[in-house]
């Protein structure tokens, strides 16, 4: 079945992705659930739940997760143009 | 033939011929290399800083690609710390990315920033630099970053940061260039040389003329008018207060002072105007003393012979109406 199946992972294509403790922390509660990779948490050694990935469980954690907005007073004012 | 070529690399922009020299020449190598120098804009507020960088900006076209980099222009007053700047600017907006990162009021950059902005933007062979912070690494790639710092008050800049800069000073606007903004500015017909008389009272300021053209429109608007004359401006000038010179009415009444009382101090100003010595001082002996309308000496402040002209002239041409 090589070359026939359109589905799986695009070359050059990455799961996974970056991001500071601080600018999670600026964005979420303390009891928020945060989904991570299951080596990166045996590399700390440390436990977690298990998690089955899917676009309903993300969006329930994501609901759950209680996003704090940024402090307009802490924003800083900026302006972007992208195509100009 | 130069020139014919720098205006169409800024259309629209009216007078900085050296600052728009000194940037098509940085614009042309910026199409052979990928890079320019960090640009430093000094230029007093309403004098166009803004609209040069971004005209500047729209240049910025790299080797290959089919149009300008993006643009990100922050208002520098807004920063708080190196951390809030690396979370909201550096993070999201410029690692590994292609754009021409503009600072705006840049003398308001927090210490720690204008410190860490010393080693990201330090000059060597390669043009790229890193800069760590907390676990990330910013590695800054001049080809891919341009800088563009403004500031009204360059004096309040960290010197070795000013150091880094290609400063870039903005002229001050002559009476014929401000007609030609107010001109591109309004689509109203202007007769009776009245634009010439528009122009003297815009302290060369060329927010203020795009301002004055839109008085000018809404003035037109409310009285259907598609022609702007003599008769016109005598009106405006009675609604809206604009005195000779544009003075600001603050600035008149310090001129009243000053020409009851000769030899005023700076304290008993203070006291008939009802304002501190420092704001006096600031925001409206400077602009009274460029046009040698008073003078100041060991005895105190008082009026020059073109201030009591222009007082008298006032007098007879406006305080009677």
């Amino acid at each position: 079945m090589a070359g026939t199946s359109k589905s799986g992972k695009t070359k050059g294509s990455t799961s996974f992705v970056r991001i500071s403790l601080a600018e999670l922390n600026r964005c979420l509660k303390p009891e928020a659930s945060v989904i991570v990779n299951r080596r990166y948490v045996e590399a700390l050694n440390m436990e977690a739940e298990a998690f089955q990935t899917n676009t309903k469980n993300l969006k329930t954690v994501v609901k759950n997760s209680t996003v704090a907005p940024i402090d307009e007073k802490e924003k800083i004012q900026l302006e972007v143009k992208t195509d100009w | 033939m130069a020139t014919t070529q720098t205006e169409k690399l800024f259309p629209n922009i009216v007078g900085q011929t050296a600052a728009k020299r000194i940037m098509r020449f940085y614009i042309e190598g910026h199409s052979a290399s990928n890079i320019i120098p960090h640009i430093m804009l000094v230029a007093p507020k309403g004098c166009g800083k803004t609209t040069m960088a971004e005209a500047f900006g729209r240049n910025l076209v790299q080797k290959g690609e089919p149009k300008q980099k993006p643009w990100l222009s922050i208002n520098c007053s807004s920063i708080k710390n190196l951390e809030q700047f690396f979370d909201q600017i550096v993070m999201p907006h410029l690692m590994d990315k292609d754009i021409t990162f503009m600072l705006d009021e840049c003398h308001m950059i927090p210490t720690d920033v204008q410190n860490a902005l010393l080693t990201v933007l330090n000059p060597n062979p390669n043009n790229v630099n890193t800069f760590s912070f907390g676990e990330f690494d910013w590695t800054v790639d001049f080809k891919r970053i341009s800088f563009i710092f403004a500031t009204t008050e360059s004096q309040k800049m960290n010197e070795p940061l000013m150091d880094r800069c290609k400063r870039i000073d903005l002229d001050e606007y002559s009476n014929e260039e401000l007609e030609d903004i107010i001109k591109l500015n309004t689509k109203i017909v202007f007769r009776q040389n009245v634009l010439e008389d528009i122009a003297t009272t815009l302290r060369g300021n060329a927010r203020g003329a795009q301002k004055m053209a839109n008085d000018i429109d809404i003035y037109c608007k409310k009285n259907v008018k598609k022609v702007f004359q003599q008769n016109d401006w005598k009106r405006l000038t009675r609604d809206l207060d604009i005195l000779p010179l544009g003075l600001h009415r603050m600035e008149m009444r310090l001129l009243r002072a000053l020409s009851e009382q000769p030899f005023t101090r700076l304290t008993n100003l203070a006291a008939k105007l009802g304002m501190s010595r420092s704001v006096i001082q600031r925001d409206f002996e400077m602009f009274l003393q460029k046009h040698c309308l008073f003078e100041v000496n060991p005895l105190g402040r008082q009026l020059t012979k073109k201030g009591q002209k222009y007082l008298k002239e006032y007098d007879k041409e406006y305080a009677s109406k």
